[in-house]
């Protein structure tokens, strides 16, 4: 049965996993991606109706809260830093058969700018438009598209270096 | 326009990312549970809020004198109490009242006891030192306790009346 469209479950359904592969751009471990995506939801829909775009809104709220996670563990100390290093979980799950291929799609897209990841994982995984992506991330459409094309580019050179499974 | 779809896009469609975990969705679950109730209180709490700053400022403007309408009651009669006080338009609107005679003799007495409250008043302020004051004092409520109203009720040919003779002390 389709769950109601104006129900906080439709929208974690839809968008909660690209949300907490989002947060995870920024934020050391699944478990940090998952307390951001919880802090952002949650302000999120509280204050949905406000929003002209409630998806974009969604991934704005997101992208704020990895931004403030991480300037607060950027003011922790060393030691917590070393402690809070990416887990060996990987954060993609992909077709049987072809882990070898997940794993060279996420280690390439690590290498990837921060900024072209996120473009990235909001147009692959979270299926925004590129209208959206601007307005989540307060970029003008055009840098949004560009982005994208240059990470589809370097992964496409990345992975062309790795053996065809 | 349809744009033949980029082999690499499909494949990393294929590749998704894994689902939120249950615990994830239980503290979204937790935490919009509680904050449903929230979003409720608020529409009591303005109401309560409200009432609560509606009875105050009525009691402040209660307590002002502005709601309430200027009672203007019958004149203060009591014996002894008006006359003994500082000069007033009230005491003096009683005694023209009563009879002109009175209105003289609550002039006199006030003319007298103002003098001697002045001439108080000049000596503390003149040796404004802590014994003398409470020698003032003292010999203030002396003299008042000895005061009696030089009046016309003292004149010849006055007669006291009922006010005057009950506004005696001593």
């Amino acid at each position: 049965m389709a769950r109601d469209p104006d129900e906080w479950e439709t929208w974690l359904d839809r968008h909660g996993a690209a949300l907490v592969l989002l947060a995870r751009q920024r934020v050391a471990s699944r478990a940090d991606a998952e307390d951001v995506v919880q802090e952002a939801f949650v302000r999120f829909w509280r204050s949905r109706h406000r929003a002209d775009d409630p998806t974009a809104y969604l991934y704005t709220c997101v992208q704020n809260s990895a931004l403030n996670w991480q300037r607060s563990r950027e003011r922790r100390s060393r030691r917590e830093e070393a402690a809070a290093r990416p887990e060996a979980e990987s954060a993609l799950a992909g077709p049987m058969g072809q882990e070898e291929r997940r794993e060279a799609v996420e280690a390439v897209l690590r290498s990837l700018p921060e900024t072209q990841r996120e473009v990235l994982v909001m147009k692959v995984w979270g299926g925004l438009s590129f209208p959206q992506i601007a307005e989540a991330l307060r970029i003008p459409a055009n840098t949004a598209a560009s982005r994208y094309r240059y990470a589809l580019a370097r992964m496409r050179e990345r992975l062309a270096e790795e053996p065809i499974p | 326009m349809n744009e033949t779809p980029d082999p690499l896009e499909t494949e990393l469609l294929a590749i998704h990312p894994r689902p939120v975990s249950a615990e994830l969705r239980q503290h979204i679950a937790g935490r919009l549970a509680g904050s449903t109730t929230q979003h409720k209180r608020p529409l009591w709490q303005v109401a309560l809020g409200g009432g609560l700053a509606a009875t105050c400022l009525a009691a402040l403007f209660l307590a002002r004198g502005g709601g309430r309408p200027a009672v203007v009651g019958p004149l203060d009669v009591r014996p002894g109490r008006t006359e003994d006080e500082l000069p007033s338009l009230r005491a003096y609107r009683q005694a023209l009242a009563r009879s002109p005679e009175d209105l003289d003799a609550l002039l006199d007495r006030h003319t007298a006891r103002g003098s001697r409250l002045n001439s108080q008043l000049v000596r503390i302020r003149a040796f404004n030192r802590p014994d003398l004051e409470v020698f003032d004092s003292q010999e203030m409520e002396d003299s008042d306790a000895k005061w009696k109203p030089s009046s016309a009720l003292d004149v010849p040919g006055t007669r006291p009346g009922p006010l005057g003779s009950l506004c005696r002390r001593g």
